[in-house]
């Protein structure tokens, strides 16, 4: 007798879920973007190096003493 | 999934609409207390934002953000006890969600007395109850939520349900 149970739908007032949504979207964002910098970054550091390795051994020498 | 996964805010606000009152619901029910179920709920959606970009292509969504929602009442429950300001607080407050005025203009009596019924349920009966005769997931799901084997969320559900209808004033 207790399956299912139709209870009263429970939620967040317009305006907060409104909120809210706006909030979560733009961590949504940073996590994307950040997601996609770290995917990103090592293959143009190859493609860097490859190109300009002369370049890339002074660059990969100053990130060292810094 | 897959526009979850790429950063689209559609499908983001897809997933939000469809689950934004299920996972608030679970969360008042489940702890009882309004504000709490507020703060959780909001962390539960800022976690699958964060989240999104490294979730698996065959995620159960609804399994996912449930088991968020639970471990960080869970986590709340732990830091409480370290608490004592919040442990007073927990010991003087009643049990059971406030309901708001729509809430309880709508709510028939039969539904009042379910949601005090399922107040009243320890905790471990109450979110598994929660989570298959409310929320209406699979068993096996609700075993993955709650980190227990298919066997012990049966036996967790059967000793729930009877204590529900219990309190209900009917046979399991």
């Amino acid at each position: 007798m207790t399956d299912p149970l139709d209870l009263p739908p429970l939620d967040l007032p317009p305006d907060r879920a409104e909120r809210l949504r706006r909030m979560a979207r733009s961590e949504l964002r940073r996590a994307h973007d950040g997601s996609w910098a770290d995917r990103v970054q090592p293959t143009l550091c190859v493609a860097f190096a490859a190109a300009f390795p002369v370049w890339a051994a002074v660059v990969a020498l100053g990130v060292g003493a810094g | 999934m897959a526009g979850l996964r790429a950063g689209d805010p559609a499908a983001f606000d897809a997933v939000y609409a469809a689950y934004r009152p299920r996972v608030y619901g679970f969360l008042v029910r489940l702890t009882g207390r309004r504000e709490l179920a507020d703060e959780l709920h909001q962390e539960t959606w800022v976690r699958l934002a964060r989240h999104a970009p490294r979730l698996a292509p065959d995620t159960r969504l609804a399994a996912w953000l449930f088991t968020v929602a639970r471990n960080l009442w869970r986590s709340h429950q732990r830091w409480a006890w370290l608490d004592g300001t919040r442990l007073l607080e927990l010991a003087t407050r009643p049990a059971g969600a406030t309901p708001t005025p729509l809430e309880l203009a709508t709510a028939s009596e039969s539904q009042r007395r379910a949601e005090a019924a399922i107040a009243a349920l320890p905790a471990a009966y109450r979110e598994v109850v929660l989570l298959v005769v409310v929320e209406h997931l699979d068993p096996a799901e609700a075993a993955v939520v709650l980190g227990l084997s298919p066997e012990a969320t049966r036996q967790r559900l059967s000793r729930g349900r009877a204590a529900l209808a219990a309190a209900l004033g009917g046979a399991p």
